[in-house]
């Protein structure tokens, strides 16, 4: 059982330049405090990142929580998951808890697949007696068993990931607090996967989700609340919240950066690969509106050919296309000839050229005006975010329009400030 | 290559300990163990103190990572635990017991005189400068988790006492070389290595603490243990500090450590005094309760941090 009570979480966002962090500026307001002075005041400007919220889940009850990014959803699974505490409020909480924030969670590569189960394990809070008897039934899932006793570096990022849900997945607690990040790996192991996720949250335990997408929501949850910038907006059965969300935001919100495909060999050219990353290979797809996005696409050649591109189009949840990019673009020289084999290549869009809001990819091969060997439309999803503009320190919503940019404004003459 | 046998017995040992260790906080069933109010207030520092104890199941795998993962991945393997310390004192043997003249005392061998204390400095000097960063090592773990952040430093300071075990291989081999056999007291090694372990278990949780938050730490901490390392008796014996500030000088807890480790393996007469003993075990324990304190006050905020 989960009960919360007027639940606040207030960050504190300082200007870059303040000394704030700094060893000495710290000593001298503690002794300043220490002397009876008040603290002189801190530049800085407030954020509730949730605020007054509160609401309570029955036993065996499964709870969606939908909203936008920066809604507050991740606060609130942190508060529950007892990572972060609450500025104000509180909540109850009984049972045994195990949250399911990302995969992976304690893995260290230099150990054994086998030693990772059982340190994750016991890390997400399975006692060491259960992951034993569960052990065989783990590797079975995990699909990685000739290779259970061979260091984690060595395997690739799917294995890994599959092993690290396979230990998650087979976490039994009374409270299941999961967000939605659990679409991994290919497309066998995430309907296995998403299976699996079904099974925990229908096994009558207290569940508290949070997904971007509503259709899992509603299949998932019996109730859903709704928050938006840190309050919470709706509460009830799911299908009216998530009713109400749709409208509130007027369509998708699913991020999904990453899609593969199966090779198609009876085409000549076919996509293989989309993803969307950060500057640091995040593929999350929540990105930093101020930091260049790169998109990267792998595709294969099955015979050789003359004349064909490979084309990329960026368009908004709405449908309206904001950019489209292809490889010969800036060398049409690269129309000529290509070799078989399989290729990956990248782009990178700058940063706050696009306004924070989600995006779809769409990837089509084949030769300009002529033919399309293969098409995936809207591959991908991302979401930017912004983190860093200076308005959103005032201007809390998303601004309309496409472009992202911030302009300075420069006066003419006498300034209307004193 | 060579190390593998080794290895799997060190593995097995640690095993078998955790698996003593585990189970009984699991296994009760009722959910009503389980109920938490969580809010703004930090929660009494016991009953944290005890939430850290009932996962002490959790603690060991955290020990048996740290050493597990220690050698690895190295060619030698667990042979680097007994290497080092053997390469050190042989330099240190060289640089002071040869071209400096000797240090020691009495009739003991220069190498003999110097091993214990050494043994004794560099479980504390790991144990601090792993405890100082081991928030940080797994902020990963600690952003996305909730357990007993305490663990970690603990942890920290459970794991090199592997080291003295390989360590203790060499003394063995010394031991022999020098044809001296062991008193009864070496019996009281544990005991200053505990003492060693409270005095670092209190600077290691304070440091980490402080670490996360201000990245000063890493800077300075080893300039103070290349400080702390030369303020204690390891090279050379407590009698030549002038008997007028050997109270003074056991504020240092290591001196009482490093010193008594040196009596227990040999037996000789000490210049330690039961009141440096004492100074030393409280200064042990301040540090232990101070560190621990500091540690309270910022675990609960440090996600925000890190």
């Amino acid at each position: 059982m989960i009960e919360s009570q007027g639940l606040s979480k207030r960050y504190v966002l300082r200007y870059k330049n303040s000394h704030e962090d700094l060893l000495f500026s710290s000593m001298f307001r503690f002794a300043r405090r220490a002397m009876g002075r008040p603290e002189p005041e801190q530049p800085g400007s407030e954020h509730w990142a949730l605020k007054d919220v509160s609401f309570e889940v029955q036993p065996g009850e499964a709870l969606g929580i939908i909203g936008r990014n920066g809604a507050g959803k991740s606060t609130l699974l942190k508060i529950i998951s007892r990572l972060t505490l609450p500025t104000e409020g509180r909540v109850v909480v009984r049972g045994r808890v195990g949250s399911m924030l990302e995969v992976g969670v304690g893995f260290n590569p230099d150990l054994t697949g086998r030693e990772n189960i059982y340190l994750s394990g016991v890390i997400l809070g399975m006692p060491r007696v259960e992951i034993r008897r569960r052990l065989d039934e783990i590797i079975e899932f995990s699909g990685v068993r000739p290779f259970i006793d061979v260091p984690v570096t060595r395997y690739s990022s799917g294995m890994r990931i599959r092993l690290a849900f396979a230990v998650m997945a087979n976490l039994e607690p009374e409270i299941l607090l999961i967000d939605e990040v659990l679409s991994v790996g290919d497309a066998e192991f995430r309907r296995r996967s998403s299976a699996r996720m079904e099974e925990l949250i229908r096994g009558g335990r207290t569940v508290l989700f949070v997904s971007h997408n509503r259709e899992i929501v509603e299949r998932l949850c019996d109730r859903a609340l709704e928050l938006d910038r840190g309050r919470l907006v709706s509460i009830g059965a799911t299908a009216s919240v998530a009713e109400h969300y749709e409208a509130a935001t007027g369509g998708v919100d699913t991020t999904n950066a990453y899609a593969s495909y199966e090779a198609d060999t009876s085409k000549p050219m076919c996509v293989r690969e989309v993803s969307v990353l950060s500057p640091l290979g995040d593929c999350s797809g929540e990105l930093d509106m101020a930091q260049p996005i790169r998109i990267r696409i792998g595709y294969d050649i099955n015979e050789d050919i003359e004349n064909v591109n490979v084309f990329c189009r960026i368009s908004t949840g709405d449908g309206v296309t904001v950019l489209g990019s292809s490889d010969a673009d800036f060398d049409p020289a690269n129309l000529g000839r290509r070799r078989r084999g399989s290729y990956t290549a990248a782009f990178d869009i700058e940063g706050s050229l696009l306004e924070a809001g989600s995006y779809m990819v769409t990837v089509s091969v084949g030769e300009p005006f002529v033919k399309v060997f293969d098409r995936r439309a809207d591959a991908v999803t991302f979401q930017l975010v912004d983190r860093s503009s200076r308005r959103r320190l005032w201007y809390p919503t998303t601004r309309p329009g496409l472009v992202g940019r911030e302009y300075p404004w420069v006066y003419e003459g006498r300034l209307p400030w004193s | 290559m060579t190390t593998h046998a080794e290895q799997n017995m060190i593995d097995a040992a640690v095993e078998s300990a955790t698996d003593v260790a585990d189970s009984a906080p699991f296994a009760a069933g009722s959910s009503n163990r389980y109920e938490i109010t969580i809010d703004q207030s930090r929660g009494g520092v016991l009953a944290r103190l005890r939430e850290a104890f009932d996962l002490r199941g959790l603690l060991w795998m955290l020990v048996q990572r740290d050493i597990k993962t220690r050698y690895r991945q190295a060619a030698l393997g667990i042979a680097w635990g007994i290497l080092v310390p053997a390469a050190t004192l042989a330099i240190y043997w060289f640089v002071f017991g040869y071209l400096l003249g000797r240090l020691g005392t009495g009739d003991v061998p220069y190498v003999l005189f110097l091993f214990p204390a050494m043994l004794g400095w560099k479980y504390f000097n790991s144990a601090i400068g792993r405890a100082s960063q081991s928030l940080k090592r797994d902020a990963s773990i600690l952003s996305k988790i909730y357990f007993p952040r305490l663990l970690l430093p603990v942890a920290s300071i459970i794991s090199p006492t592997i080291d003295v075990l390989l360590g203790g291989l060499v003394l063995v081999v010394i031991l022999i070389a020098t044809d001296h056999v062991p008193p009864w007291t070496t019996v009281f090694v544990p005991g200053f290595l505990l003492l060693g372990a409270v005095a670092a278990g209190g600077l290691g949780m304070g440091l980490a603490a402080f670490n996360a938050h201000y990245r000063d730490v890493q800077h300075f901490l080893p300039v103070v243990l290349h400080l702390g390392f030369f303020c204690t008796p390891v090279l050379y014996g407590s009698d030549r500090m002038p008997e007028a500030f050997r109270l003074l000088y056991a504020f240092n807890p290591m001196v009482t450590v490093c010193e008594g480790m040196r009596w227990a393996v040999l037996g000789h007469d000490t210049p330690l005094t039961l009141a440096m003993g004492l100074v030393s075990t409280a200064v042990a324990f301040v540090m232990l309760f101070g560190g621990l304190w500091a540690f309270m006050r910022f675990e609960r905020n440090v996600v925000d941090v890190l």
